[in-house]
């Protein structure tokens, strides 16, 4: 949870980038020329907060020290760093998937849905293997029939039945409500 | 700042006794007896019940598609292929009326894909007016929950530059989400309040969509008809003025700005821009381009700058829309 005092906006550290590089080469995306703007990057930093956001901040942005403050989010959304146990932990947020969708199929795999499993999916509920028509190992993108990203999931096995379990879904915006 | 020909034209306007007729439509329709004197006045006895009439309807539920994403055409198609009715607003080129619809509209899977906004009618006419262009630096002064802010980026296709800033982090949140959702990023979200940004002379458009009394909004929430007195509309009232102050400020020599408001009142339309318009020389009212009443230049003896009839007004029974508010100011060059 974000803690309340007003935020500023800083360069990733080297070791909050590796964790984000890390994620992307996990899901088998080419880091030499990565999806994300590494050097516009920023993380939004609230004092006392758990989480750090994670923002490509449009190059126009010239943040003056007095309205850092003030900032609430800029540009488009990447994810979030956490901290375990001192080290940094990326989690990506859905507009990334977004933009990972266009990779499905060719530089990276991605899970697979039918009507039936986007249905289930969106609801933030594990879809069963059978409503899936492709997936990939451990956590990747979900897109629907369109290639339509809808989330984020890992491939899990239980008892011997392969699941998806929904990380991060579009329903998010609707039981968030915003 | 309220100055004290503003509040006394305000204190004017709201002194008028109720007559024995608004005494009538008010009990039997529900409302403040003072709402239904202003009515009158405004309208006539006539269009006064026609207004009333017109309130009891419930308001339309209409989405904006969002054309950054997805073409309407397709939208159209995918929403009725799921056993929505809809038909395109005549006056919003990205507009459609929900006629029926077998789930909430906001509630499909093209909702949550960014393909739409569930925006009112009247309330995307203002960007239109703005009418936002690439490169440009906008400034939205009151930007939560975010249906113009998208809006105005999805015109510019998001290249744009738009500052947007609310005071209430509650209402953010709402904001930064459906700017997401919609993928949308060339701005930066401030909180702050508006009246005190220190950005002057500096924005090509600004957007005021002024926190209003939602007067309205009667169709979607009757309980409007009894939830501001005459002292909250003179409190409202005064924190429009203060922020199209600020508003006009901020604008560069040359730049625009489109005031807004979710009203039918005067005193939140007219009499906010007529009281900025008479203290400065360097703005104009600029005529609009959609299809509206002309604001009115007299209210209750209290008489207005005449520019103010270039604003627009948008009624219920006349337009099929909310009751709102609207006018396009322009900075002089120079």
């Amino acid at each position: 949870m974000q803690a309340e005092k007003e935020a500023r906006l800083r360069k990733p550290r080297p070791e909050e980038l590796d964790a984000i590089m890390r994620f992307l080469r996990g899901l088998g995306v080419d880091t030499v020329n990565p999806p994300v703007e590494v050097e516009s990057l920023g993380l939004l930093e609230v004092p006392g907060a758990v989480y750090r956001d994670v923002f490509e901040v449009p190059e126009w942005i010239t943040v003056k020290p007095e309205v850092y403050e003030l900032l609430y989010a800029t540009g488009y959304y990447i994810g979030l760093i956490a901290y375990r146990r001192g080290q940094p932990v990326f989690k990506p947020g859905l507009p990334l998937a977004h933009r990972l969708s266009r990779l499905c199929g060719t530089v990276m795999e991605c899970h697979v849905v039918d009507e039936a499993g986007e249905r289930i999916l969106l609801y933030g509920k594990p879809v069963p293997l059978d409503l899936t028509l492709s997936v990939a190992g451990g956590v990747s993108v979900v897109v629907n029939t369109r290639n339509e990203a809808l989330g984020w999931a890992r491939l899990r096995v239980r008892g011997g039945k392969g699941y998806l379990e929904p990380l991060l879904d579009l329903g998010w915006y609707l039981r968030r409500g915003g | 700042m309220v100055t004290p020909s503003f509040a006394s034209a305000l204190n004017r306007i709201l002194s008028a006794k109720p007559s024995p007729e608004a005494l009538r439509l008010a009990e039997r329709y529900g409302y403040l007896p003072y709402m239904v004197e202003r009515y009158i006045r405004m309208l006539g006895p006539q269009g006064a019940r026609e207004l009333l009439e017109a309130n009891e309807e419930p308001m339309p539920e209409t989405i904006r598609c969002n054309d950054y994403l997805i073409d309407c055409g397709e939208l159209a198609e995918r929403l009725q292929g799921k056993g929505f009715e809809l038909a395109p607003l005549r006056f919003a080129p990205h507009g459609y009326e929900v006629l029926s619809s077998p789930v909430s509209v906001g509630a499909t899977h093209e909702y949550l894909l960014g393909y739409y906004y569930v925006q009112d009618p009247a309330s995307m006419l203002p960007v239109y007016e703005l009418g936002p262009r690439p490169g440009e630096l906008i400034l939205d002064m009151a930007a939560a929950p975010g249906g113009k802010a998208t809006q105005i980026l999805q015109l510019a296709m998001d290249r744009a530059r738009l500052i947007a800033v609310d005071i209430s982090r509650r209402r953010l949140r709402a904001l930064r989400s459906h700017l997401s959702r919609m993928r949308f990023s060339n701005y930066v979200i401030l909180r702050a309040d508006s009246r005190t940004l220190g950005f002057n002379g500096v924005f090509d458009a600004v957007l005021l969509d002024a926190p209003s009394t939602g007067e309205g909004i009667i169709r979607k929430d009757p309980a409007r008809k009894k939830s501001r007195s005459p002292t909250d509309l003179k409190l409202v009232a005064s924190l429009q003025r203060e922020l199209l102050e600020a508003g006009v400020e901020y604008l560069r020599p040359g730049g625009r700005l489109v005031y807004a408001a979710c009203t039918l009142a005067a005193e939140e339309g007219e009499l906010v821009v007529s009281s900025i318009l008479e203290e400065r020389e360097d703005l104009e009212v600029e005529s609009l381009s959609i299809s509206h009443e002309p604001g009115v230049e007299e209210f209750m003896g209290v008489e207005f700058d005449p520019r103010v009839r270039r604003c627009g007004r948008l009624y219920p029974h006349i337009h099929g829309t909310e009751g709102f508010f609207v006018c396009k100011l322009r900075k002089r060059p120079g």
